[in-house]
């Protein structure tokens, strides 16, 4: 039933891209633009509340949980790197091998937000307790589902979406490399969002 | 890319990695440095994060060596997102603006007072609860 | 191309197709019942504004609360559920690879998801009508907080759900178009040998793409203060109420554009063809659609000038709105020109696009004084604003979706609509979109608000054009007994219709690829027996020496 679309696999010569990478671009432009509102609501809930450094400070966000988390998603994001790179190498195992650590790398991520969540409702601070929470939580926990979002797509691409290497590499290739696009446009967005509510 | 090409960057994205962990240290460690001012905290520790966020992008994303229609649709991007961000910047200094709204604000237990005296005493009759 | 001739499943086939003309269709269908129905909310509503307690009825037939819940779902059915899924989801998805010589959109499957999405929105905003003891969300289609966050009942929080699947269909479909539109013209296809259509639909996908997700943020803000509890927008908490109207118009500015822009697309490719000579300034109104579409997100907050901006941010505004005007004038404008000296064809599509002109010109224009922050200083939140965007989007893009419906009718269905009946459906829509509409700058500029539902009984400054409420409801009323012979002839053309000379498939003699080189309706598999080339731009009409007045895209 599949009709042949144009470009799918080889890149169109005028643009220099295939389809999917620029249609992973164009949703990342839109990512920005979500990341973007989020993060300008959160300069003006926090410049308009005389209180917020006060609720900041009670807060105790955990420091070195967070910059854990960084590093881990750091990590991450240069397996899945080096995941692409064993392809372009024709090497399926090491493929495996490290969207294998990239996946364990995002559950490790998600972990230790469960603790620091647990921790805050442990405390009697909720989203509902102040604005300084409600960024906190809605922030980490949007990017949270992004990642969760991208877990569920790599996993695919692990385990039953790698099928697609034996009738078609190449496709296959470029798939990981959009996944891979997407991967590190969450990674950066932690990037920002951690020292915006951890540290300033 | 060929592989030879795809060969010689893995060292890269080693060097990249490396880096961002680096950074990453730098900014912790930094965080608890006092700065005397706002403006310097936040545009070191921001000024920070935008090299951390080129290296993922331009490296790990390949932007560096990526197509024209790319580069324009993150140069429209960027163009709104500048919009977004400069909405907070011109709200909060631009003269009168939205004032109502801050006087409206009351704390639990206090009346705080962050408007000049001229606007505050405009305001008052139906800022008190 | 060879294909192989295993039959589909009902299922795949008609419910989960991945085919672009028949998820237009499904698109086009589904739009035009959600239409319908916010058309019946307002002849309820119209109902209420002329006949009340205060007209000599016994008691009014809506309380205010269900008045205000007919209106936001007014709105939000209008805007969101019927007039942008039918000119981006139908049009743009059904034209978009035919007018390109594409064999389907980009991504099939992703198309297949993003009705799916509406669809599912759709459901969960119809179903608010039916929760028990409850309304639906009648905060306006504007849901704008405190009044939002804290309406009584789950209607509200219905509204926001709907909102998301709604936004998440809207992504998706047009990150599609986008890919389609810049990955698969064929050879010879460049740029400016686009047809308009498609360059609308371009410009249209970037602001669908970039400018919702704020309206996203804001949503989901909304939703967790009415469910979880959080304070985001409220000011007694550290919270900021404008904070959401910043966010909403950040959104909703953008897309009043794609609300416009299509219908001007659909309007300038039914101008072109019955002319029967190019349009005038083809790349002039190119150029104007795209700085349109980038002064749109500069825009916003001239819908909130009154509320204690300063003189600085509302001067900016102002002057960007006031910028604004001049792409959106240049198109009209080089629309109008492009009629002297056309050999002009009167068919029912293009009494449709004809109207169009003068109607988006009142329309437009009446936007002029909201746009002066002083003079909407008198005009902001009265029946003025109403009678201006009903203007723009009533005669104005409506009236383009029938032009386009009437015009590619027989090459989606290979049948041509009756034109006597088209031709009564026009005139009567036309007037009374007119007696509808005009008289409500009459109230607005004596200061009847909007949103009252008992039509401003209650005001003195009301008392002396009251009497407007009447013609208003009855225009109304005649309106919608108007759109049956639309209705009548739509559904009897398609099951009853005469073939329209079955070997045609250029019955309008057309120069675009999606006439001259295509089945009607097209083949259902790939859309072309050969892929097309492109040798000329899309509006080669009356060309010299030639013995035919068109001279198609794709003929050599």
């Amino acid at each position: 039933m599949d009709i042949e679309i144009p470009y799918n696999v080889k890149e169109r010569e005028d643009t220099g891209l295939y389809n999917s990478k620029l249609g992973i671009w164009l949703f990342l432009a839109s990512e920005i633009m979500l990341f973007g509102a989020l993060f300008s609501s959160y300069i003006i809930l926090r410049t308009g509340d005389p209180h917020w450094m006060l609720h900041a400070k009670q807060a105790h966000l955990n420091i070195p949980l967070g910059t854990i988390n960084t590093a881990v998603l750091i990590l991450s994001s240069v397996t899945f790197v080096m995941s692409w790179v064993s392809l372009k190498l024709k090497d399926l195992d090491k493929f495996k091998m490290y969207m294998g650590i990239t996946l364990l790398c995002s559950v490790v991520f998600l972990v230790i937000k469960y603790f620091e969540y647990s921790a805050k409702f442990d405390a009697g601070h909720y989203p509902s307790t102040h604005n300084f929470y409600a960024v906190y939580f809605t922030m980490t926990g949007l990017h949270g589902l992004h990642i969760i979002g991208g877990i569920i797509v790599n996993a695919y691409l692990w385990l039953p979406g790698a099928k697609m290497w034996e009738t078609d590499p190449e496709r296959f290739t470029n798939r990981i490399e959009v996944a891979g696009l997407y991967w590190h446009f969450v990674d950066l967005v932690w990037i920002f969002l951690f020292p915006s509510i951890y540290l300033l | 890319m060929s592989d030879h090409n795809v060969q010689s960057h893995i060292k890269v994205y080693w060097n990249v990695f490396f880096t961002l962990i680096a950074f990453t240290a730098l900014t912790v460690g930094i965080s608890y440095y006092d700065f005397g001012s706002v403006f310097w905290t936040f545009f070191i520790g921001l000024s920070i994060a935008c090299i951390k966020g080129y290296a993922v992008a331009g490296y790990f994303m390949h932007l560096n060596d990526e197509r024209k229609p790319v580069y324009y649709i993150l140069a429209l991007s960027a163009v709104f997102l500048f919009v977004l961000l400069i909405l907070p910047i011109s709200w909060r200094t631009s003269a009168g603006s939205h004032s109502s709204e801050h006087e409206q604000y009351i704390g639990q237990d206090e009346y705080v007072i962050f408007n000049e005296p001229e606007h505050h005493d405009n305001h008052h009759e139906d800022g008190g609860h | 191309m060879t294909h192989d001739n295993h039959q589909e499943s009902f299922i795949r086939k008609y419910i989960f197709s991945t085919d672009h003309k028949w998820i237009g269709i499904q698109y086009g269908v589904t739009s035009m019942i959600f239409l319908l129905f916010g058309f019946a909310l307002m002849i309820i509503m119209r109902y209420q504004l002329a006949y009340n307690a205060n007209t000599g009825l016994e008691k009014d037939l809506l309380s205010p609360d269900m008045y205000n819940a007919l209106g936001a779902m007014h709105g939000t059915i209008m805007v969101f559920l019927g007039v942008v899924p039918m000119i981006v989801g139908a049009f743009g998805n059904y034209l978009v690879p035919l007018q390109i010589g594409a064999p389907d959109m980009a991504f099939p499957r992703l198309n297949m998801a993003s009705y799916w999405a509406y669809f599912i929105g759709g459901v969960v905003m119809l179903s608010s009508f039916f929760i028990p003891d409850a309304l639906p969300a009648h905060s306006g289609w504007t849901s704008y907080v405190p009044l939002a966050t804290l309406s009584s009942g789950p209607g509200q929080t219905f509204w926001l759900v709907g909102m998301i699947f709604l936004i998440t269909s809207s992504l998706l479909g047009s990150t599609n178009i986008l890919v389609t539109i810049i990955q698969l013209r064929v050879p010879g296809l460049t740029w400016m040998r686009l047809p308009f259509f498609i360059w609308a639909q371009l410009v249209t996908s970037f602001l669908l793409l970039l400018a919702f997700p704020p309206l996203e943020a804001a949503g989901i803000f909304q939703l967790l203060d009415r469910v979880i509890g959080t304070h985001f927008f409220d000011p007694y908490m550290g919270g900021s109420v404008l904070l959401y109207q910043h966010l909403f118009w950040f959104l909703a500015h953008p897309e009043v554009y794609v609300l416009i822009l299509p219908a001007m697309g659909i309007v300038a490719e039914i101008i072109a063809n019955n002319i029967r000579k190019p349009l005038w300034g083809y790349k002039l109104m190119v150029y104007s659609s795209i700085w349109l579409g980038f002064m749109s997100f500069i825009v916003w907050a001239h819908h909130m000038f009154l509320t204690g901006m300063g003189t600085t941010m509302s001067s900016f505004f102002m002057i960007t709105t006031m910028i604004i005007s001049v792409p959106s004038v240049i198109i009209l404008s080089a629309l109008l020109m492009s009629l002297w000296g056309g050999s002009i064809r009167f068919n029912t599509p293009m009494l449709f696009a004809l109207s169009f002109l003068p109607m988006f010109a009142i329309g437009g224009l009446t936007g002029l004084p909201l746009g002066l922050a002083t003079s909407d200083i008198h005009l902001h939140d009265t029946y003025y604003v109403i009678g201006h965007f009903h203007h723009v989007v009533a005669p104005g893009t409506i009236f383009a979706i029938f032009a386009g419906l009437y015009f590619w009718f027989p090459k989606i269905t290979g049948k041509a609509m009756n034109e006597p009946l088209g031709k009564i459906h026009f005139w009567g829509s036309l007037i009374c979109m007119n007696g509808i509409f005009l008289p409500m700058y009459l109230q607005g500029l004596a200061g009847v608000s909007r949103r009252l539902a008992n039509g401003g009984y209650d005001y003195a400054h009301a008392k002396d054009v009251l009497y407007l409420n009447e013609i208003m409801s009855i225009s109304a009323f005649l309106l919608f007994a108007f759109q049956l012979f639309f209705i009548v002839n739509f559904f009897w053309t398609l099951f009853r219709g005469r073939y329209d000379n079955e070997t045609d498939t250029n019955p309008w003699k057309s120069t675009t690829i999606e006439w001259t080189e295509t089945s009607s309706p097209p083949l259902g598999h790939g859309n072309f027996e050969v892929i097309p080339n492109v040798y000329r731009g899309p509006y080669e009409y009356s060309v010299e020496g030639r013995e035919e007045d068109y001279y198609p895209q794709t003929e050599e």
